[in-house]
């Protein structure tokens, strides 16, 4: 199924209704990209802009969407945040990422990744949906995974533990260090470092050297991102659960330094 | 008294047969933190045709190559912040011609605020066997306009290694700058 395709299904199943008085009839196409509410709402913070919810309201599928108008240069000139807020829309959402800069390629994104929104788009029916979803269950990875990092944090000392790793408060040098220097990022990438960026997971990520000695860690090249070179583990997944369990993740970022003119660039 | 360095100017750091071969390039700037401005040094080593392998850039994020022959260090005071590399010539690659100095600036507000925020920065480069100060620089710059600073490069010349004080600052970023300068090629 292609993107038209998908998002003309998304509008039989669901129905988006504006959270504001002069956005009328929002949809997944002119009105989904950020550059249609910068102007409009360059001034505010961050506001809810639809709320969109299943036609059959017996699915009980109910999320939001929040302009949000951060800047980041390279990066994004505001994004939308996905609320779910109802139990049936955090399993839809699950495990993966809850910003965008373009609806329309987010929500074609949440179909590719969401297990539970292609059987229902194909089946229109959310029993069927739930009963036949291969979602694996990641959490005794991520259980693993948490007793893995602390280990690892105990085995260094405050003060050395001080000296591997990148300061906090850099993080946006950080990241744009990364984009500047580097190849052209992929729109996979961008999308997690927006996510780095967010409040929301900024206090529970924690930026490494290349050569730091931990084994535990999310890897970010221009074109990937995954956990300790394994694809499988949803980053998204194992993100939200560092915040629901209080707990670090580290990450390092993987500099090819192609960026500026593409020129003199090596292969072997 | 030290020396201090011009722009331009050429200094030997050291011969082939010395034995004291380990330098310290040790920069220091303020923290102002009002403007939230960083600038980052980098070492680039590269052969005579310009090629450097990925993994001998060092700077923050790859703060040593596997033959220690360049450590980077930093500490963030809460007035002045401190950023070095000790370089041992010994260990050096064979192939390794020249070392460029760059450094890289960030600035949170580059884009929206156009006022000009001059910042000094001090190099101190020390024998680190001799424990004496070869020689010093100050340099001067806005933050808010230039995105690199060529500080200098270390090359071989007959049987020497000198060191150049380039001191230029460039609007450009700084891969755009190096591969303007230097024709460089990065390898993995």
């Amino acid at each position: 199924m292609n993107r038209k395709e998908c998002l003309d299904l998304m509008m039989e199943y669901f129905k988006p209704e504006s959270a504001i008085n002069y956005l009328k009839n929002p949809d997944f196409e002119l009105k989904s990209h950020i550059f249609y509410y910068r102007d409009i709402f360059k001034d505010i913070e961050e506001i809810k802009i639809l709320r969109i919810s299943s036609k059959n309201s017996s699915d009980n599928i109910v999320f939001d969407v929040y302009y949000v108008s951060q800047e980041f240069d390279g990066l994004f000139h505001g994004y939308f945040r996905i609320k779910p807020e109802t139990e049936m829309a955090e399993k839809l959402f699950e495990n993966i990422s809850k910003v965008a800069t373009d609806l329309g390629q987010y929500f074609y994104y949440v179909y590719k990744n969401s297990e539970i929104l292609k059987i229902y788009l194909i089946s229109g029916n959310l029993e069927n949906a739930l009963a036949h979803c291969k979602n694996k269950d990641f959490q005794q990875n991520f259980v693993e995974i948490k007793k893995a990092t602390q280990l690892e944090i105990a085995k260094f000392s405050t003060q050395s533990l001080k000296t591997i790793l990148l300061r906090r408060e850099l993080l946006e040098k950080y990241i744009t260090n990364f984009i500047k220097m580097n190849s052209k990022c992929s729109d996979r990438v961008k999308m997690f470092l927006i996510n780095l960026l967010s409040s929301k997971y900024a206090g529970h990520i924690c930026l490494i050297p290349k050569r730091a000695e931990i084994k535990n860690f999310i890897q970010v090249t221009t074109e990937q991102v995954f956990f300790n070179d394994n694809l499988s583990i949803p980053i998204y997944g194992l993100l939200d659960y560092a915040v629901n369990y209080n707990c670090v993740l580290f990450v390092k970022l993987d500099f090819d330094f192609k960026g500026g003119e593409a020129i003199g660039k090596g292969n072997d | 008294m030290e020396k201090v360095m011009i722009k331009g100017e050429k200094i030997v750091i050291s011969r082939m047969n010395d034995p004291s071969q380990q330098f310290v390039f040790e920069l220091s700037y303020p923290r102002i933190n009002k403007y939230l401005y960083d600038i980052d040094p980098f070492t680039f080593m590269m052969d005579e045709k310009g090629k450097i392998l990925e993994d001998e850039i060092i700077f923050y994020n790859n703060p040593f190559n596997d033959n220690d022959a360049v450590n980077y260090k930093e500490v963030y005071k809460s007035e002045k912040v401190y950023k070095s590399f000790e370089i041992n010539i010994n260990k050096m690659p064979k192939e390794v011609q020249a070392i460029s100095l760059v450094m890289s600036v960030y600035c949170k507000n580059r884009n929206k605020d156009n006022k000009p925020l001059f910042v000094e920065f001090d190099l101190e480069v020390i024998n680190k066997t001799q424990r004496s100060t070869l020689f010093s620089s100050v340099d001067n710059f806005d933050v808010m306009r230039y995105k690199t600073f060529v500080l200098g490069e270390i090359y071989k010349y007959r049987n020497s290694w000198k060191y150049n004080a380039v001191k230029q600052e460039m609007d450009d970023e700084l891969m755009k700058v190096l591969r303007k300068m230097y024709q460089i090629k990065i390898f993995k």
